[in-house]
């Protein structure tokens, strides 16, 4: 059966072990897709310490650009890094406002029937806070209005059943 | 040249010489050549054959110059004792303007096929044509070949895999500007 392309959040953050990754957040009619686009090792860089770890760790970062709509969802559910969520296996997921950065909280059940979870920061890209300093707005609500702009994202991709599961953010 | 091109050539190559070899092992088809034997009581024409363990040699010559020659499959034993006093003890013979012989190996092996002057002729030039046909399956033969045509797939369909990967993945330069949730033509509203 085809899957559907539903929509891309470009940018989404998550704290790795050796530093932050990027990954971009591809909702289908069928899934959730996070993938993984940037591995950053600047944690290695603090390690090594000085303006030579951070040149070490920049050069050691992995980044991959995804054109997403050539993209078949299904390749990119199985790229190194990438995280995929069946709808059905969505056991619940929570929109969380916070100070520094808002939260996506994802709680899903794996193929092998174990429970997992997933928090993510939404961070917006750089080229959409600019564009809303362009028009006024200050960099929380920039931040304010990109969560905003995925939970509409979700609204539109999940089913009923899934969706009911959803705590969003007001 | 591109990684995804570069594998899909070495693969594409692998498994067509993989096939022919795999083909080759399993004898499925037939050779057909020419012989020729110079003139001189002592001149003969001598190929040697592989026969697998339960294989089935079968020839048949036709001369087209020269009339009567005399055919033998030798063991290499055999071959030796032709060589060295003209003994014609054989595994399978035939004489004439034509001929054929069956000859079935149970232990395999390589054996001699030689084509000499019939009787009168020793100073004439003997030419003709020869189909061998051997009947079995040479299995390392096979097998090698089986394995280097399934390399050569295999590589072919990870080239064509890092191919899709290559497309959709982009140069950095080519990464468009980000300004927020994107929607695809092709999404539906879900069904509820």
């Amino acid at each position: 059966m085809e899957e559907n392309k539903v929509g891309l959040a470009p940018r989404v953050m998550a704290q790795g072990a050796t530093g932050p990754k990027e990954y971009g957040l591809l909702v289908t009619d069928r899934r959730t897709i996070f993938v993984l686009e940037l591995k950053s090792n600047a944690a290695i860089g603090g390690i090594l310490g000085g303006a030579i770890g951070a040149v070490i760790a920049s050069a050691t970062d992995t980044r991959t650009s995804i054109n997403y709509e050539l993209a078949d969802p299904g390749l990119l559910a199985t790229m190194k890094g990438s995280v995929a969520i069946p709808h059905e296996s969505l056991e619940h997921m929570r929109f969380k406002p916070g100070f520094g950065a808002n939260k996506l909280q994802v709680k899903y059940r794996t193929s092998e029937g174990k429970t997992k979870k997933m928090e993510v920061m939404l961070t917006p890209p750089i080229d959409y806070v600019k564009e809303r300093k362009a028009q006024g707005k200050k960099g929380k609500e920039a931040m304010a209005d990109y969560m905003n702009d995925v939970q509409n994202l979700f609204r539109k991709a999940l089913p009923l059943s899934a969706s009911m599961k959803v705590e969003w953010s007001r | 040249m591109k990684k995804h091109a570069a594998l899909m050539v070495i693969g594409g190559i692998m498994a067509l010489i993989g096939l022919l070899v795999a083909v080759s092992g399993a004898n499925l088809s037939p050779t057909s050549s020419q012989f020729e034997i110079p003139s001189g009581g002592d001149y003969y024409n001598v190929r040697d054959i592989y026969i697998p363990p339960g294989g089935e040699l079968k020839v048949d010559f036709r001369v087209t110059s020269g009339t009567s020659v005399d055919f033998y499959v030798f063991t290499p034993a055999q071959y030796n004792d032709y060589q060295n006093d003209g003994s014609a003890s054989s595994v399978a013979a035939a004489s004439g303007p034509s001929g054929a012989i069956t000859f079935k190996s149970s232990s395999g092996g390589t054996y001699h096929m030689v084509f000499d002057h019939g009787s009168g002729y020793a100073s004439t030039v003997q030419k003709g044509t020869v189909n061998e046909r051997v009947n079995g399956v040479n299995v390392p033969v096979l097998l090698g070949g089986v394995v280097v045509f399934a390399l050569g797939l295999a590589l072919t369909s990870y080239g064509l895999v890092i191919k899709k990967r290559e497309t959709i993945v982009q140069p950095d330069w080519m990464r468009q500007k980000q300004t927020g949730v994107l929607y695809f033509k092709e999404g539906k509203p879900p069904k509820t």
